[in-house]
Formats: structure tokens, C-alpha cells, sequence
């Protein structure tokens, strides 16, 4: 048999072999065996002026669940450690008010208790306030980043890449460890157009603003409990590509600012969010951490195996403000404070008004 | 990748038994073997740390855990030069956890595993058959001889694997997670062979 025969006979048994092994993954529906559903807990209470809110729901059983069930018709009230209660109302199904003003103290514990319809009774472990992250450095970075989209053509994903820059935070080393702690990043863009002045003098100048939560593009929302240094964020290079990131189409100015909030955690709840991120980024692949389990800081008074799931957080949350302008030459970037104390909003737009958290560039209006 | 895979491996005790069962018939037109396998195999931690539990250290069923397994193989001689036989193999499902229950937590839906290892995949059972048909009597010893083959005769799939995959970028946050199970040989594989010597 010659050569040609040969690699034709390799090529045909690769084909084979191929055709063999391809297909040989299929969608599994397991058969379960799954008791009653359980209470889930997610709520938060910060050192800011509340109210605070604590949602309570049920779990539904995996391949069955489309819709969030809420737990209604609970007595909810959070105990602190001086025997002080403060007692929630349901404001909407599911969801439970503190009073407004309510502000949890920095160094204060604070208990969750809750009693269902039924007469069930679940409880939080003692959650501690820890004092409130300082921000030592912040630095950004010329990088790229990925994203996934939905094709347009097929049903698979696609993949892009952006060049932009990375943020960087460090915080300050506490007495033994790196500070626990998770964030919240959200992006203020801004642009500017003339409106459409019907003929009589000079048309009007729009002002909008576009701000939103951006901490899901790193995909990363807690700290490591080794390192007192962590990426909060990503923000691509030309401000048309922040379409990928959740923003509507338009061409935002060159002003970027990120509003951080970082939420100091007891290692409870470190644990429970680092246990989070490790599902969130569970891709099945090989060394990916398996079935990470979310421990919850909840359960049951009365019965030790009537599991609750979720999380009671209590926080100190400290928030920073920061302009960002990038030098991609020269892989530089000039960082500065930046804070307003108005309220901003989603998105919106002023007619011949700068809103108060304008910012003013030579070359732009 | 975990980049931190060292801090997701912990200390665990175990133990392991079993017994094994072999026949074997050498003679006449039927002839073959059989093997039978009984064994166990467990773990369990012994942390102290509530975190660091598997299970709240109770033991559980390892990996390796197949208690039953059973292998069969025979043989008949149909004529002097057809023989037909057949292997058949039958194992426990391997132990695995799956997602039981699902939750939101903020805007993010979580998983609620099972306790590690409840549950078991599907038993493993395959059929393999052949049918052997040997070379003509000639003075000279020439020409060859034909196996015929079916593997997995009934087409079983097998799973080996069970994976659990959340694909980035879905808008429904309940599509975007599935399970997969993976195998080999899912359908029948018919094979011919010819045997010759030169």
C-alpha cells in the first residue's frame, strides 16, 4: 500500500473515530429525590440610614422553578446584642422593611429571627458589623477583557474581545489579614446633543447620563481572603463599545467615573460570597471547584434538619468616587476623587441644564 | 482553572471491602466464565470547621463506590466452524451530587446541591456478541477466518460523566445552567474482522 493510501486509511479512521466519540454528550434530567421546598433568606442591613430591607422566599426544586415564590405573612425583627428589637414590616410580598433611619452601629452583632405562618421559627447566627474597608490605592490599567453574546444567527454564544482598562484597588492590610470585604461598581457616562429648536434661535442643549451597575463585567464581587488587592472593574476604550456592557447605543464623552461601594464582611458571609463566585464561575471544566455548597447563616429554631438557605448580611459600607482618565500611549492613568451628593439616577437628561454631577471638559459643552 | 486548587483539598479517612465470586466452565459446546464482584468503598472528613465538612462528617460513598459488578462470558460452538459468544458487563452507577434545589440570592440564581455523592448514575450494563467463523479445511493450510462483532448490541448510553455547565451571556438567568451527561458508545457498533496468515 503506498503513502497515499495510507494517510487516505489515517484520515478515514480518524473520521471514524471522531464521528464515534462526537455526539456523545447529551442534556441530563436527573431523577430527584427532593423533600419539601426551604426558606430562603436574603437580606442586608448597613451602617447607612435605612430602611433596610430583608427578602424571604422558597426554593423551587432544579428543571422546575421559573419564578421566584415569595414568603409571605412572616413576623420578621433583628435583635441586637443589647436586646434591642427592631421589627420589620412586609411592604410587598416577600419583602420586609426596617424602619426608615435605621442604621446598623460598626461593631454591633445583630440576629435575624423569623417566624412563618405555619409557626415555623428560623434565626440568623450573630452577624458582626466589621468597621468599614479603607481604600489604600487605586491604580487602573491598559488590559483587555472578554464578554459573551448572543449570536445573532446561531443558538451558541460568541466571544469578544476589548481593550480598555482595568481598576484596581487596594485596600488597608488590618492587624493580621487583608480586610474581608465585597463591592458594588457602578459606571456614570455622560453626553450632550442639540435638540431640535423648531426654527427660532439656537437649538436647545441636552444633558443626559447614563449609570449603572458594572460589577458583573469582573465577574467578581469578593475579595480573596489572602490579598488586600483585587480588580473592581473594566471599562472598555472607546465609550461606543459600552454598548456590550448593558449601556444604551449612543457615543458617551470621555468623563468616566466609577461610584465603588465596598461592603465589609465578617467571614460568615466572606465565606458565603466566595462560595457564590465559585458557583457563578463553575464551567464544568477540569479543576473548576466542585458543587460549591453557599453556607447559610440561617436555620431552624425548632428542627435542626429543616435546612434554611441564603444569607442575613449586616455591613459597614464605605463609597468612593473616582474620575478616570486613561493615557493609552503611554499606559498611564490619572485617578481623582470625585463625589457628589446628589442623587443620581438610571439614566436622563436635562434640556439647556447641566445636571448637578456635570463634569466639564475643555471641548465639551 | 481554580487558581487556588490547593485550598480546595481536604484531609478525609476511609475504608474500603469487599468479595469476589469466579466460575468457570471449560468444557463442551458451552463453555465460559463468570465474575461477581461485591464492595464498598467510603469516606468521610474530620474537620473541625463547619466549612471545611463534607457532609457534616458522616461517611459517604467515594467516587470508586460500585457495589455490584458482574461480568459474564460465553462461548457456544454452534458447528466446527461457527462459534458465537457474548460478553456482558453490569456495574453500580458511580455516586455523584447533583443540583436539587434552585434560589435566588440578589439578582443571581444559586444552586442548592445535594449532600455529596447522594445520588448514583445510571447502572452500567452492556452487551457484546461476536460471531466467530473459522477457515475451511485445506491440505495447504491457506485462507483466513471472519469474526463478526456487535458492540453495545441494544445501544445503551452509558453515562460516565455528569457535568453541570452555566453558559454566560443568557437573558433567562433559569436557562442559562444544564446538566450533561457524557458516554462513550451510545448506539451499536458492528465491526468485521478477517484473520489470515501469510
Amino acid at each position: 500500500m503506498d503513502r497515499h493510501n495510507n494517510k487516505q486509511l489515517l484520515r478515514l479512521a480518524a473520521l471514524v473515530i471522531i464521528l464515534g466519540l462526537a455526539g456523545c454528550q447529551d442534556v441530563y434530567i436527573p431523577e430527584l429525590n427532593v423533600e419539601n421546598n426551604h426558606l430562603v433568606v436574603d437580606g442586608l442591613i448597613t451602617d447607612q440610614p435605612g430602611p433596610h430591607v430583608v427578602n424571604l422566599g422558597y426554593t423551587g426544586i432544579y428543571g422546575e422553578l421559573r419564578h421566584r415564590r415569595a414568603a409571605t405573612g412572616a413576623t420578621v425583627f433583628i435583635s441586637d446584642s443589647g436586646g434591642r428589637e427592631i421589627q420589620l414590616q412586609e411592604f410587598y410580598a416577600g419583602q420586609y422593611m426596617t424602619p426608615v433611619g435605621f442604621s446598623a452601629e460598626v461593631g454591633e452583632s445583630y440576629v435575624l429571627h423569623i417566624r412563618l405562618p405555619d409557626g415555623e421559627e428560623y434565626r440568623s447566627s450573630p452577624q458582626e458589623v466589621r468597621p468599614p474597608v479603607k481604600l489604600e490605592n487605586i491604580e487602573a490599567r491598559v488590559g483587555s477583557d472578554f464578554q459573551y453574546f448572543d449570536s445573532n444567527i446561531s443558538d451558541r454564544l460568541y466571544q469578544r474581545e476589548f481593550i480598555g482598562k482595568h481598576v484596581y484597588i487596594e485596600t488597608t492590610p488590618q492587624k493580621e489579614a487583608p480586610p474581608l470585604f465585597r463591592f458594588n461598581t457602578r459606571l456614570l457616562l455622560q453626553y450632550a446633543f442639540s435638540g431640535n429648536g423648531g426654527g427660532q434661535g439656537p437649538p436647545p442643549m441636552n444633558y443626559c447620563w447614563e449609570y449603572r451597575d458594572i460589577t458583573k463585567v469582573v465577574r467578581r464581587e469578593v475579595s480573596r481572603p489572602e490579598s488586600n488587592r483585587i480588580r473592581t472593574a473594566f471599562i472598555p476604550r472607546s465609550p461606543e463599545e459600552m454598548r456590550h456592557y448593558n449601556f444604551p447605543p449612543r457615543t458617551y464623552m470621555s468623563p468616566k467615573v466609577i461610584m465603588m461601594e465596598l461592603y465589609a464582611l465578617n467571614k460568615e458571609s466572606h465565606n458565603y460570597y466566595l462560595n457564590k463566585y465559585n458557583q457563578l464561575s463553575d464551567e464544568g471544566h477540569i479543576f473548576d471547584p466542585i458543587a460549591a455548597q453557599l453556607p447559610s447563616n440561617i436555620e431552624s429554631v425548632g428542627d435542626p434538619d429543616n435546612q434554611a438557605f441564603g444569607l442575613f448580611e449586616a455591613s459597614a459600607v464605605s463609597k468612593r468616587g473616582f474620575r478616570i482618565i486613561m493615557n493609552y500611549r503611554e499606559n498611564t492613568a490619572a485617578i481623582y476623587p470625585w463625589s457628589t451628593t446628589a442623587h443620581i439616577s438610571t439614566s436622563g437628561c436635562l434640556v439647556e441644564e447641566r445636571p448637578p454631577f456635570w463634569i466639564s471638559l475643555p471641548g465639551i459643552p | 482553572m481554580n487558581e487556588l486548587l490547593e485550598t480546595d483539598i481536604l484531609q478525609a479517612k476511609g475504608y474500603s471491602y469487599g468479595a469476589e465470586l469466579y466460575v468457570r466452565k471449560q468444557s463442551g459446546f458451552l463453555t465460559g466464565w463468570a465474575s461477581y464482584t461485591y464492595s464498598s468503598s467510603m469516606r468521610r472528613t474530620t474537620e473541625s470547621e463547619t466549612e471545611n465538612q463534607i457532609n457534616g462528617n458522616v461517611y459517604f460513598p467515594s467516587n470508586y463506590d460500585r457495589p455490584h459488578n458482574l461480568n459474564i462470558n460465553a462461548s457456544y460452538q454452534l458447528t466446527r466452524r461457527l462459534r458465537l459468544a457474548a460478553t456482558f458487563s453490569y456495574s453500580t452507577g458511580r455516586p455523584i451530587t447533583l443540583p436539587e434545589h434552585i434560589f435566588w440570592h440578589g439578582s443571581d440564581v444559586m444552586i442548592r446541591f445535594s449532600d455529596r455523592n447522594k445520588y448514583r448514575l445510571p447502572d452500567f450494563h452492556r452487551l457484546d456478541v461476536t460471531l466467530h467463523i473459522g477457515k475451511r479445511l485445506r491440505r495447504d493450510n491457506r485462507g483466513g477466518s471472519w469474526s463478526i462483532s456487535v458492540m453495545n448490541l441494544y445501544g445503551r448510553k452509558n453515562p460516565y460523566s455528569v457535568f453541570y455547565k452555566r453558559t454566560h451571556g443568557r437573558l433567562d438567568p433559569v436557562d442559562s445552567f444544564n446538566l450533561y451527561q457524557l458516554y462513550i458508545l451510545g448506539r451499536p457498533l458492528p465491526t468485521i474482522t478477517y484473520n489470515f496468515t501469510i
